[in-house]
């Protein structure tokens, strides 16, 4: 079964007194280790898709099953609990904590109480503190752990933004428009450190893009218009 | 922890208007506490001043009646009320017995007024040490036609030590008596509205004013427990009065009217006499009530500012965490997003207004402590009724460690009430939403 299942799902957002139709019917699926692109023009649904997959908005019609769950069958803690225990968030805007350094912002989820089932459960505070600094050397910001979000570029910052969504071991990272602040030479770095630690590390990664030329290192690709799917394919793997 | 040390860095992070709200507290505490500090200080100088000055804390005072109808200041049944107060059981510290009289001190061509304490040195024990010999010898005063002289009243007279004065003063009957008293002592006596007492043994004063040897115009009971001043009050006038011999009680009012109760009504023609002592019994609250009620009044009002001050404070905060909660959305929406709890993000709102009271009323005390340092240090050398509010020219101002928690405590709830709603807010916030409309 997929990690992520998505069944003739609906939304539409009210807007005044008429509603907005924002995905029309999407069924997709996603496995565990893949590297997908759903890609699509401004305002096609990528975003309302994400959101989906990341659980903090929910069908009105359809079911989005997340590890062989109904999303909408939880409530907003249990939600926040899976969101907490399988998935991670990088965003457009990198979103960091201002006034936590960097290596607080990158264990920062860490310390937000782990379940009985999450793999840093039983870590010491040393190990932890081990994987933090792990984390930083591989996104290349070892030298930057003192640092506060403000003193970095738009590019460290979001490499900060990824390290912090691996932080709790996610199974799956959602990445929506992660290059879209940043110029195209850093976007494709970015691109490039997500799909290293994809294939190191094993995690999912869901990113979401309107630049059609970031579609050649995804083995999954998902075109999005009108809030409907265009073409869903996978590129061969090696 | 991590929600605190995160509320703690958001505290500073917009530092001109977390200074300004934490002023705002500050001032508040500030305020009450000085204001609670200085009523206090009020209160206990005029107990202080009063209890000093009257000798004591319970005041037994009788009339006897004249064959010619007038009534007079003295206790001419002194084995009957020593006797109910020894079977009383009351705990006490001293039983002073006293006459006092208001007259004239002549030497050579000077002569000066002042009211003269007669004392039974052998009695009380407490005296000597309160008061501060210049020259002389104050033990002397146990003999007969002694007395101990303020060094002001000394020096205006400009008489010495084994010098004979003339003592002129009216007898509890109205007539004018004349006396040659030794002077034995040159006294300081702080602690009397800074006017000082002269002293003459206790049965020179009687004589003075015409009583036996062994009769007195009043007893003071110091009691070793202040608070049960009313307590021990209602007793004697419970048992005085089962004896057919309390003063009927009249309705007086006005400021003065405790003291004037206290120090007997004068001579005054009756209808129909009685036989022997009438007692009255009144006590340190009755006599200091009057200026008691304006120094509450004063708190109140003190009070009343305070909760205004801190009403106006709260709206503030409570705007300032609404503007908090907006500038902040997608940082709301990112943590959601990353596994914060919706109670979490509550918590952070309520643990920033924790700090920032907290930081507030620490400001406002550090302050407060200050200005009650400088106000102990400054001296007041008047002679005006502002020395009822002194004690040895000093205010006798300390933080009182009651209010301050009781304000602080205020603040504290007041200022998470403020953030209540933010918080709540912040918390039902639907992380999507936040995450698309915060940039
Ligand atoms: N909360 C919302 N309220 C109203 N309309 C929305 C909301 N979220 C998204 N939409 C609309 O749904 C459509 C899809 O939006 P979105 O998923 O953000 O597209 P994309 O991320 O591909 O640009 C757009 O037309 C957008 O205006
Ligand atoms: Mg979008």
């Amino acid at each position: 079964m997929s990690f992520i299942d998505f069944q003739q799902v609906h939304k539409t957002y009210p807007l005044g007194k008429t509603e907005v139709h924002a995905l029309r019917g999407i069924s997709l699926q996603v496995d565990e280790g893949d590297f997908v692109t759903i890609s699509g023009p401004s305002g096609s649904g990528k975003s309302t898709i994400l959101n989906m997959i990341g659980c903090i908005d929910t069908p009105s019609q359809g079911d989005v099953i997340i590890d062989g769950v109904a999303t909408s069958s939880l409530n907003d803690q249990q939600i926040t609990h899976l969101r907490h225990q399988k998935l991670g968030f990088i965003f457009q805007n990198f979103n960091l904590i201002p006034v936590l350094s960097v290596y607080e912002n990158v264990e920062f989820p860490l310390l937000l109480g782990a379940g009985k089932n999450d793999p840093y459960a039983s870590w010491s505070a040393q190990e932890k503190r081990q994987w933090v600094q792990h984390l930083l050397q591989e996104v290349g910001l070892g030298d930057y752990a003192t640092r506060k979000p403000a003193e970095l570029s738009g590019g460290q910052r979001q490499r900060v933004a990824i390290a912090r969504a691996l932080a709790t071991k996610p199974v799956l990272v959602l990445a929506d428009e992660p290059t879209a602040n940043l110029d195209s030479k850093t976007g494709d770095q970015i691109i490039t450190l997500m799909r290293d630690m994809n294939q190191s590390l094993g995690t999912t990664f869901v990113f979401s893009s309107h630049d059609p030329q970031v579609l050649d290192v995804a083995d999954h690709v998902v075109k999005i218009i009108d809030g409907q799917v265009d073409a869903d394919y996978r590129t061969c793997t090696l | 922890m991590t929600w605190l040390r995160l509320a703690f860095r958001n505290v500073f992070r917009q530092k001109k208007r977390s200074i300004l709200l934490a002023s705002a507290i500050a001032f508040g505490m500030l305020a009450i506490t000085l204001l609670n500090s200085l009523t206090l200080a009020m209160g206990t100088a005029v107990k202080t001043n009063f209890s000093a000055a009257l000798g004591g804390h319970v005041y037994i005072s009788g009339e006897v009646v004249s064959p010619r109808y007038y009534t007079s200041n003295r206790i001419n049944e002194p084995e009957f009320i020593q006797q109910l107060i020894a079977d009383s059981g009351f705990d006490l510290v001293e039983v002073k017995y006293r006459s006092n009289v208001r007259g004239q001190v002549i030497f050579g061509s000077q002569s000066d007024s002042i009211s003269i304490q007669g004392i039974d040195l052998n009695n009380e024990t407490k005296l000597a040490k309160r008061i501060e010999v210049r020259r002389g010898n104050f033990s002397q005063l146990r003999q007969s036609n002694t007395i101990a002289l303020p060094v002001k009243q000394a020096r205006a007279l400009g008489a010495n030590i084994g010098d004979t004065v003339l003592v002129k003063a009216n007898t509890t009957s109205g007539q004018q008596n004349l006396l040659q008293w030794q002077l034995v002592a040159i006294i300081v006596d702080q602690g009397s509205f800074g006017r000082s007492n002269a002293y003459a043994s206790l049965s020179s004063v009687n004589q003075l004013i015409n009583i036996e040897t062994n009769e007195f115009q009043k007893i003071n009971l110091v009691l070793s427990d202040m608070n049960q001043m009313q307590q021990v009050t209602d007793t004697l006038k419970r048992q005085l009065a089962t004896l057919n011999k309390a003063k009927p009680e009249v309705e007086e009012s006005g400021l003065f009217s405790g003291m004037r109760r206290m120090g007997g009504t004068g001579s005054t023609y009756v209808d129909n006499p009685w036989q022997g002592t009438q007692f009255e019994v009144t006590n340190l609250d009755d006599v200091t009530q009057q200026v008691m009620s304006l120094v509450n009044t004063l708190d109140w009002i003190a009070k009343a500012i305070f909760v205004i001050m801190l009403l106006i404070t709260l709206v503030g905060i409570s705007n300032s965490y609404r503007m908090v909660l907006l500038e902040r959305i997608a940082e709301i929406g990112n943590m959601r997003a990353m596994g914060a709890q919706a109670n979490n993000v509550f918590r952070l709102f309520i643990y920033e207004a924790g700090m920032l009271a907290i930081l507030g009323t620490s400001a406002g005390l550090v302050v407060a402590q200050i200005a009650i340092t400088v106000i102990q240090e400054l001296t007041f050398t008047g002679r005006g009724p502002q020395t009822m509010f002194t004690v040895a020219g000093s205010i006798p101002a300390s933080l009182d460690l009651v209010s301050v928690a009781l304000s602080s405590a205020l603040i504290l709830i007041m200022c998470l009430l403020a953030a209540y709603i933010p918080a709540r807010n912040a918390a039902k916030l639907d992380p999507a939403e936040a995450l698309r409309t915060g940039t």
